[in-house]
């Protein structure tokens, strides 16, 4: 684990009730994993006690947000903010339940004039439970 | 639902055909996730917007729907319930032959602004 | 990988990536307009470019990469 726990708060801005990482597990190359244990209390768990198709996205978006905070704290420099221009061939194959580990690779791509492609697939015990594109525009604070 | 009467409110609804239906929704400022989207600077989160869309989609076909796939999803320009207090979101929804799914186009917009487009695919749940 | 080679692969994965049918995509064509590229879906160009032909457009060079034919220029050029 590279971060964990309140340490997390370093590499996102999001705060309670919408952290939706709660770790960096790797980072290589242009690819990291992340992870976040699906609790009782998520913003996104609804009425049938399964996490919103929009909590997915958060979550694969939060941790190319936590990969791109990680990029700049290395080199010294403060977390950027991202904010999402695109979700684009997304797919929910299942929705997670409470208890569910969500494990999420992340794949940066192509950066053009401050936008970034990422590719994230979830996995749950090693199945696929989603999988999307995204693009990320990165705001100077 | 998630988001409805909690992050959004219906202030009226305008239902042109079974399958468009046109939402004008307030904002709510005192939303709880603004408290982290981003603390001292609410902003919509945009899953909130795609979230609240289905909301809207699941009201006007009376169906309980998951998003199976998004196509695209572009965000326009960034929304905050201080920029954009009121905004129509547009429904428009085709079912398929054996009605186990619609595909849906939608956006968020006011008079002069755009805030998002999305295309996707919803499946009905029984 | 020969000329023609390459700008089969690329109208063919183009086409795809932008809905769009592969004859409107002449070797003079102003690829921005053809495709109707804004800032968000010329990022999916370069990504769609690095990906098939491992070629990377840097953002600098962007702007010598106006029509199709300077596009298959360039990865031609760039090919390893």
């Amino acid at each position: 684990m590279l971060y964990q726990g309140e340490d997390i708060k370093k590499l996102i801005p999001q705060r309670d009730p919408i952290m939706m990482v709660d770790a960096l597990v790797s980072v290589e190359g242009d690819v990291c994993e992340t992870e976040l244990a699906v609790r009782g209390n998520n913003f996104f768990i609804e009425d049938d006690q399964l996490l919103s198709e929009s909590g997915l996205i958060e979550h694969i978006a939060q941790s190319a947000s936590a990969f791109a905070g990680y990029r700049c704290v290395v080199k010294g420099e403060p977390a950027p903010v991202g904010y999402i221009g695109e979700v684009k061939k997304f797919h929910c194959y299942r929705r997670p339940a409470i208890g569910d580990v969500l494990k999420t690779t992340v794949t940066m791509g192509a950066e053009v004039n401050g936008i970034t492609i990422i590719t994230g697939v979830t996995n749950v015990d090693g199945e696929v439970v989603a999988d999307t594109q995204m693009k990320i525009f990165t705001a100077d604070e | 639902m998630l988001l409805k009467d909690k992050y959004f409110k219906v202030q009226q609804e305008n239902i042109l055909t079974p399958f468009h239906g046109v939402y004008l929704i307030a904002l709510l400022p005192d939303a709880d996730v603004y408290r982290g989207h981003f603390p001292h600077k609410p902003v919509c989160p945009g899953v909130c917007n795609i979230e609240t869309i289905r909301e809207c989609a699941e009201m006007l076909s009376g169906k309980n729907l998951m998003i199976k796939t998004i196509k695209q999803c572009r965000l326009t320009a960034v929304a905050t319930p201080e920029v954009c207090p009121l905004v129509d979101v547009n429904v428009m929804l085709t079912s398929n032959q054996d009605s186990s799914a619609y595909i849906i186009q939608a956006s968020i917009a006011d008079a002069e602004t755009t805030y998002m487009e999305l295309k996707g695919e919803l499946a009905v749940n029984n | 990988m020969t000329r023609e080679e390459i700008i089969d692969q690329v109208k063919e994965v183009l086409a795809e990536e932008f809905e769009v049918e592969q004859d409107v995509m002449t070797d003079d064509a102003i690829i921005k307009d053809t495709l109707e590229l804004d800032s968000l879906s010329l990022v999916d160009l370069v990504a769609v470019i690095e990906h098939t032909f491992k070629v990377k457009i840097p953002a600098a060079d962007l702007p010598t990469v106006k029509t199709f034919a300077q596009l298959y220029d360039y990865i031609e050029s760039h090919l390893k």
